[in-house]
């Protein structure tokens, strides 16, 4: 009755330990990919940053010093170490400002992606398990919201209901699902024409036994990639705002509105504007590295 | 064929006004029109006034419903800012911003596609490497930041064009950059993926088992197959090139609708903030259908049964 | 002369940080108008042999080889430039596996088909659009020249090869490449492309080289075959001959895994284990570790070439008449008496329509999928649901399965209508086990995770679940270490085991297989064909088939059922459907299969 005896050399084939699971093997390309790894790094400091603000800054951000105004940074001719790099139009410290900065930036950018990934993964999933009536209608709030021009309707209302932190973190997340429902949505519809879903509906799953166990964890790894580019996006979407002076106001330091308010002085204190602007770069770039990583190391072969 | 463009064409439009409607509920909920009209320190009293005079009083959906027979009347109400007609100050600025949106596609287009084309041939070498950092880099980059920037280095330190303004062309080169270069990562992309795609599918190995290689592999038998996609994606950037050039608009100081949607935010004047939104949706719907209609005649799948 | 000389053909491709050789010292010749047969499994190396002669191997492979000569022409060396312009296409063509996208969506069948020959050159355009359509109507296209201004995606799969056929014709190649040309199309029109083939061969005293894992494909078209595994060529000689009186372990096993048609039922003898691609050249025989007559020697040393011109074998046992007296064991007939047990299914005037909406430019479209369909399978029978594409089996055994709702009609199981029944009850009474190893198993889960699944609907606890699980992984054979493992560890014969634990594991009464081993390996299939035909007489098993293969029914079914178009055209116990077919359809489809032509096998075995 047996085709393969125990003894037979094929069924010795194969290694001793357990071959490695699909999130070992993520981890280990994880730690070979040099841009996850930069990204990573360029967060977890900026994290770090704005976690330890109080003790990094050497003054307080909202510190003014009218006498001190506009100096350019330690290095060039009138600077002083004091001021490392300068003070803005009010004698704020710029370095202290701009470390404060990074508190706003990545709370708004983490608030405003996470209440966009609850909205558009929900309303994904939902469209594509389901399909249906709650797929055309889904598809057409869909196409409202894109036909919507967000940072339109986002000055408007943060500046008529009152910018605030929580104001433009609600705003930012309502405006900025549509990238999760629109992968969230294709994704679901390819899972469930697979046929592990029709064993499982042929097993008695509900729908919803269906789609925590069978959907949800085959869509995790692209929800995060997802989720760290919306980190970035939330966070330009708060910094064109802020410029714009309909977003964050003074004094709170918002990388955005720094350059904004060093817009005017900017022809003779150039730093003013290119300072913050490095940083939302440099934040923003981190979290893209770290999504194209997440994405190289979940689904190798797929780069795009 | 026409039926299907009929059936998109009211879906689009219906789009169009659901867009409107949530923006009209939205922006009233937020705030209160008469306080803008008669100034934050009024009396009461004249907010009172105001209000009845304005028909603020009215219900939502009944305001609502004015606009929009205004709107099929072609009246789109007075400006409480400006005190003109809200149609006029649109007409003034629309040319402008046109002419920004084509001009930044353009750059979008020369910069986009044939980086992402270089870099789907000569894949995973520096080429590639080359073309996906600087796609990353453009994503990061905020726009603003990056048209003060280049204020600085090519109106200031460099005196190539001009700092602010819209009268000439030259006005217009570094904005046109600094909106187009926006949209430059993710058609790069698209036209990467899209390629390899092409060239590695079935039908390009047939053609290569004819004998076609090199140059004329890609041009006659590639390069249609990726831009297919592109091209739809180009019509929708359009669209949103209108929204986007808010920021653009504004750094470069030039009169076209996105200068014109901060005023009117920051001076409350709701009409207008109400009537650009719609059209920007317009807009985008109108595009939308566009490249449906492009795909269908480009793609003889779609456009033979 | 002869027309193609290859000798010790070497493929590598680049695989992470290594290589994998997947062409190792391959050596034939082909004479003019000689039909050469590469015959083996996935992972062979048979399709990189043809891609290698064609330069299309892909990107960053390394080809090397001693000889590679077509007439005068030295083909390794050869310009780039020169090798485009003279030999692809003009004297050698090649047709692929996946007519579907072989052909290039945007552009017009006219246009597809001239292109070549125009810029070569060789034609002006409208002597080859002449030509096209000449070419069309020889390959059996009706209407050849409406033909040349339509586009791919509006003609059939079997059409879209005929054009493929003819495009490759029109340079008037000395030779043509077929890479497994019928794989991906029904049998009718498998047998119809196949006798073209033939034909054009006869006819234009064209050379062909057919690739194809179908032994009995091979028989009926090759002159002479060569059998490749891991890589390397086990054995050569001529069709019939190899056939035959085969002298590589390899091509016996391979001769008893297959399902005949004819004949009488035999326990196929599957090859057991899995091929594993190579790392590095090979040191030793790469059958050796599946190989039941494997010698130590085997695994240490290059096996020597036995034989002689006409007909060797990579091998170190020389015993030819060893192999083909190898006796099967022959099979009880067809199933006890059933016609007394009780029904198990009992689906009467089951319709199904399909709505599909039309876009922008067709109409909305209606499909009969299942047209008034009545089955009954009684209690411990194995009915097979024979049909092509489009016949509308699959559709049928998901109504049966309760996965989909019909239009019209009710299924009864056990005497129960499923509309009645809950989701699990129904599962306790039918399971399925589907086509596709590699979307039947979640990637995310481990094996003992999906096969005690629905153990877990059902609540049952965490350790008997684990208890259960390792019961049926032995149930099915295999290792009870791979129960931590993930999907992605495992080969397609493995996974089919695990979707078979799973299904079995609340032991239904009733299997359900769509196509269980149309998507694996011939020696892997005949271990999976096996196995259900164990469980199936272990528990008392009902089980529907649904099967294009005639061969898979006549290995293992009572009685057989054959649907055209959503239509039952013939019903009856296999033996008589078999001998005695009453539908032409039916007699269509048993023309239609290859087989073994054994007046020719028992000839050559006399020789």
């Amino acid at each position: 009755m047996t085709d393969i005896s125990p003894s037979h050399p094929a069924t010795q084939l194969g290694h001793e330990k357990l071959p490695p699971s699909p999130g070992q093997l993520a981890r280990a390309r994880a730690l070979k990919h040099h841009g996850f790894q930069i990204g990573a790094a360029i967060l977890l400091s900026l994290i770090l940053v704005a976690v330890f603000a109080p003790f990094l800054a050497p003054h307080s951000p909202y510190a003014q010093s009218l006498p001190n105004r506009l100096l350019p940074p330690a290095w060039e001719e009138g600077g002083s170490s004091t001021y490392p790099l300068g003070t803005d139009r009010n004698g704020r410290d710029y370095l202290s400002r701009l470390i404060y900065g990074t508190r706003v930036s990545i709370t708004i950018g983490l608030g405003a992606a996470t209440i966009g990934l609850l909205i558009g993964v929900t309303l994904g999933v939902l469209a594509g398990y389901f399909g249906g009536w709650i797929d055309h209608a889904v598809s057409f709030v869909l196409t409202a919201q894109l036909a919507l021009p967000g940072l339109l309707l986002a000055m408007a209302l943060v500046f008529f209901i009152g910018p605030s932190v929580i104001v433009v973190i609600c705003i930012i997340g309502v405006l900025h699902w549509t990238y999760f429902l629109v992968v969230t949505r294709s994704a679901t519809q390819h899972i469930r024409s697979l046929d592990f879903v029709a064993a499982a509906r042929a097993s008695g799953a509900t729908s919803r036994q269906i789609i925590w166990h069978e959907i949800l964890p085959n869509l995790a790894s692209k929800i995060i990639v997802i989720f760290t580019f919306e980190v970035g996006i939330a966070i330009l979407a708060e910094a064109s705002l802020s410029f714009l002076g309909v977003g964050i106001q003074a004094p709170t330091p918002s990388w955005g509105l720094m350059i904004a308010e060093g817009k005017e002085a900017m022809f003779y204190r150039p730093w003013l504007v290119v300072l913050p602007g490095i940083f939302l770069f440099v934040l923003v770039i981190g979290a893209n590295l770290m999504g194209d990583g997440v994405r190289d190391i979940t689904s190798p072969g797929e780069k795009s | 064929m026409l039926k299907y463009v009929l059936q998109r064409g009211a879906l689009a439009l219906a789009v169009a006004f659901t867009v409107s409607l949530a923006a009209f509920l939205l922006l009233n909920i937020a705030t209160d029109a008469a306080y803008a009209i008669a100034g934050e320190e009024a009396d009461p009293d004249v907010i009172e006034r105001i209000r009845v005079q304005y028909g603020l009083d009215r219900p939502l959906m009944v305001r609502y419903a004015d606009w929009l027979g205004g709107v099929v009347r072609g009246d789109f109400g007075d400006s409480y800012y400006w005190r003109k007609p809200v149609a006029s100050l649109v007409a003034e600025r629309v040319g402008t911003t046109i002419k920004l949106a084509l001009s930044a596609l353009f750059v979008t287009i020369i910069i986009a596609i044939p980086l992402g084309a270089l870099a789907a041939l000569n894949r995973n070498t520096w080429v590639d490497r080359s073309a996906l950092a600087v796609a990353v880099a453009a994503q990061a980059v905020p726009n603003f930041w990056l048209g003060l920037i280049m204020i600085i280095l090519f109106a200031v330190m460099l005196p190539l064009f001009p700092v602010s303004g819209d009268s000439t062309w030259r006005h217009f080169v570094m904005p046109a950059f600094v909106l187009g270069a926006s949209s430059v990562p993710a058609v790069m992309r698209l036209m990467r993926t899209g390629l390899i795609e092409v060239m590695e599918s079935d039908y390009i190995r047939t053609a290569r088992s004819k004998g076609y290689r090199g140059a004329s592999l890609l041009m006659r038998h590639a390069l249609r197959n990726a831009l297919l996609p592109v091209v739809s994606v180009l019509a929708v950037q359009l669209g949103q090139k209108l929204g986007g050039s808010v920021t653009t608009e504004n750094v470069f100081a030039i009169s076209g609708l996105g200068r014109l949607a901060l005023q009117s935010i920051l001076g409350a004047d709701i009409p207008t903030v109400q009537l650009l939104i719609f059209l920007f949706a317009l807009v985008f719907v109108a595009m939308n259908l566009l490249a449906d209609i492009l795909n269908a005649a480009l793609d003889p799948r779609i456009r033979i049964g | 002369m002869a027309l193609l000389e290859v000798k010790d053909l070497r493929v590598r491709l680049p695989v992470s940080s290594s290589w994998l050789y997947a062409v190792h010292d391959v050596s034939f010749r082909l004479e003019p108008g000689e039909a050469l047969g590469i015959v083996g499994e996935s992972g062979s190396g048979k399709s990189m042999t043809a891609l290698a002669l064609m330069r299309l191997v892909p990107r960053g492979a390394e080809v090397s080889a001693a000889r590679l000569q077509m007439g005068d022409d030295d083909l390794l060396h050869m310009p780039e430039r020169r090798f485009a312009d003279t030999v692809q296409g003009a004297r050698i063509a090649m047709i692929f596996q996946e007519p579907m996208t072989s052909l290039n969506p945007v552009y017009t069948i006219g246009r597809q088909m001239t292109e070549a020959t125009v810029r070569l050159g060789r034609m002006g355009q409208r002597a080859a659009r002449k030509r096209a359509v000449a070419l069309l109507d020889r390959v059996g296209i009706p209407e050849p020249e409406a033909r040349l201004s339509q586009y791919p995606h509006q003609l059939s799969g079997g059409q879209r090869q005929r054009v493929m056929i003819a495009m490759a014709l029109m340079l008037d190649p000395k030779l043509l490449i077929a890479d497994e040309p019928t794989t991906a199309l029904d049998v009718t029109v498998q047998a119809q492309i196949m006798a073209l083939l033939a034909d054009l061969r006869s006819e234009l005293g064209m050379a062909m080289i057919l690739i194809t894992h179908d032994l009995a494909v091979v028989s009926q078209t090759a002159d002479r075959v060569v059998v490749m595994y891991g890589g390397e060529i086990m054995e050569a000689g001529s069709a019939v001959g190899v056939m035959a009186a085969p002298r590589h372990p390899y091509t016996g096993a391979l001769l008893r895994a297959i399902p005949t048609i004819e004949g009488p039922r035999q326990r196929l003898a599957a090859i057991p284990g899995t091929f594993e691609a190579r790392m590095a050249p090979p040191t030793n025989c790469v059958f050796a570790p599946r190989c039941a007559e494997a010698l130590e020697v085997c695994t240490k040393e290059r096996p020597p070439l036995q034989g002689d011109e006409a007909h060797w074998a990579r091998c170190v046992l020389a015993k030819p008449e060893h192999r083909a007296a190898a006796e099967l064991k022959v099979l009880p007939e067809a199933g006890p008496e059933v016609r007394e047990a009780p029904l198990m299914i009992d689906a009467r005037g089951i319709t199904k329509t399909f709505r599909l909406s039309g876009g922008m430019f067709r109409p909305q479209r209606v499909i009969r999928a299942v047209d008034d369909v009545t089955l009954s399978v009684r209690s411990g029978e194995t009915v097979a649901l024979v049909g092509e594409s489009g016949s509308g089996k699959t559709t049928l055994a998901r109504v049966i399965l309760g996965l989909i709702e019909p239009s019209a009609g009710e299924v009864l199981l056990q005497g129960r209508s499923i509309v009645g029944m809950s989701d699990t009850e129904r599962a306790r009474l039918v399971q399925p086990i589907f086509q596709d190893p590699y979307s039947s198993l979640n990637p995310r889960r481990t094996v003992a995770e999906i096969i005690a699944r629905p153990l877990q609907l059902h609540g049952v606890d965490a350790k008997a679940r684990m208890l259960r699980a390792r019961e049926m992984m032995e149930v099915v054979r295999l290792p009870t270490r791979l129960l931590h493992s993930y999907p992605l560890h495992l080969s397609g014969g493995q996974r089919q085991r695990v979707a078979i634990a799973r299904a079995m594991i609340n032991r239904p009464e009733l299997l359900i297989c769509d196509e269980p081993t149309s998507a694996l390996d011939v020696s892997v299939q005949a271990q999976i064909l096996n196995l259900l035909s164990d469980l199936q007489s272990e528990f008392g098993l009902t089980t529907l088939i649904i099967t294009h293969d005639m061969a898979v029914v006549h290995q293992l079914a009572n009685r057989v059922v054959v649907l055209l178009d959503g239509k039952l055209v013939e019903e009856g116990p296999a033996e008589r459907v078999f001998t005695q077919p009453q539908a032409e359809y039916t007699r269509t489809l048993l023309n239609a299969a290859p087989r073994f032509d054994a007046a020719a096998m028992a000839r050559a075995m006399q020789a």
